[in-house]
């Protein structure tokens, strides 16, 4: 038996030149692993994956913000999610009321509008106080605030307008009952705020045509 | 082939020069897949394992300063590639040593002094155990020392020395067997 120093110099002697012929399929698959290891290395100055994962997270992105704002825009009757989309939405019936002649309709529908937006533009009650007008007309108002609610394809907001409607109807009438009017809004039983901004407009109509 | 053949090739590669990528493949593959055979169980691991070793080689060859041999860099290179490989498909390994170990009871020892071929060698330490074959390949064709060995695999200095010896037991009765099929052909 050969003692372990020989064997393993033998061993050692045999494999020294030992080199195998390598098959070509190894040199390509060889070609496409350094292709890859260089792709996935994060590196600044060639195209990589990194590149492209910031390129899709952009791009994903803003899709999802295009699609997401306009699916918004057009979901009915949202005043609490998007305030912006109420603002141009009142602004867009203040233009369609305040191009009609019937100026003081107008004012109580921007009013009512206002009322539901919390925000209207000044310009269109600076219109509405400037052309002043009388309370007459409720059926023009009435096709007025219909033009609004086309416009708006909001069902809340159409509910809303009714009201304002009733509400400006009622105060009419109290109004011909009384010769204090804002006095009689506010003894009467609807609710605050919007009843009290009508009837502040409806002051305001009526100082305007006294004057005049 | 000269040293400054040898440079333009190594700053090539630096660069990125496919040109140079494919003449350093064509220089050293075979010396490197001889390398990567001993440590594997089969050409075709032995294939993947070289392609690794050259993705490495490209990838890192700026980090070689031309300060000692650029063959024996290679050769690291490949050496600590297939240990790499051999970590990864260690569960494997075992088994393997199991299933040997009951086949070494059964079958005499034989040693002779005989003169073998690398490819009957190559073929040997191949159906080794796949433990005992890094040992025995770090140890006696690496030259490492088992402190050495035992750091680099994460196991007992011990460990070390008893899977050498083991080795090579196994690998006396197999080239054994060989030169008994030899003698009666």
């Amino acid at each position: 038996m050969m003692s372990d120093e020989r064997f393993f110099n033998q061993v050692k002697a045999t494999m020294a030149g030992y080199s195998p012929e390598v098959p070509e399929v190894v040199y390509g698959a060889m070609r496409r692993k350094l292709w890859w290891s260089n792709f996935t290395r994060l590196s600044a100055t060639r195209l990589n994956v990194w590149y492209l994962a910031l390129a899709l997270g952009a791009g994903v992105a803003g899709a999802a913000h295009f699609f997401g704002s306009s699916a918004h825009a057009e979901r009915p009757g949202n005043y609490g999610g998007d305030q912006n989309w109420a603002v141009s939405v009142a602004n867009t019936a203040n233009q369609t009321q305040h191009s009609s002649n019937e100026a003081a309709s107008s004012s109580s529908t921007c009013a009512s509008s206002c009322s539901a937006s919390k925000s209207c533009s000044e310009a269109g009650h600076a219109s509405a106080k400037s052309t002043g007008g009388s309370s007459s007309g409720h059926s023009s108002q009435a096709a007025e605030s219909s033009t609004a609610t086309e416009t708006m394809t909001a069902g809340e907001y159409q509910t809303e307008t009714t009201e304002a409607i009733a509400q400006v109807e009622n105060n009419e009438s109290q109004e011909q009952t009384s010769e204090n009017p804002t006095v009689s809004n506010e003894t009467t039983s609807l609710s605050g705020k919007k009843k009290l901004k009508v009837s502040v407009f409806k002051n305001r109509n009526q100082e305007t045509t006294e004057k005049k | 082939m000269l040293m400054e053949e040898m440079k333009e090739i190594i700053e090539g590669c630096v660069k990125g020069q496919k040109r140079s990528q494919d003449m350093l493949y064509k220089k050293f593959s075979s010396l490197l897949f001889g390398i990567c055979l001993r440590y594997t169980k089969n050409r075709m691991e032995a294939q993947d394992v070289l392609q690794d070793v050259f993705v490495k080689i490209y990838n890192n060859i700026h980090t070689y300063h031309h300060d000692g041999s650029f063959e024996g860099w290679l050769r690291r290179i490949a050496v600590n590639t297939s240990i790499t490989n051999y970590r990864r498909n260690l569960k494997h390994a075992y088994q393997d040593d199991v299933d040997d170990l009951v086949r070494m009871k059964d079958e005499p020892l034989v040693a002779e002094d005989l003169e073998y071929t690398a490819e009957e060698m190559m073929q040997c330490i191949q159906n080794l155990p796949s433990g005992y074959k890094t040992v025995f390949n770090l140890y006696v064709i690496e030259g490492f020392m088992h402190k050495e060995i035992s750091d680099m695999l994460g196991i007992d200095v011990n460990t070390s020395k008893s899977q050498l010896s083991r080795a090579k037991t196994y690998l006396q009765r197999e080239l054994a067997a060989i030169s008994k099929i030899k003698s009666i052909a």
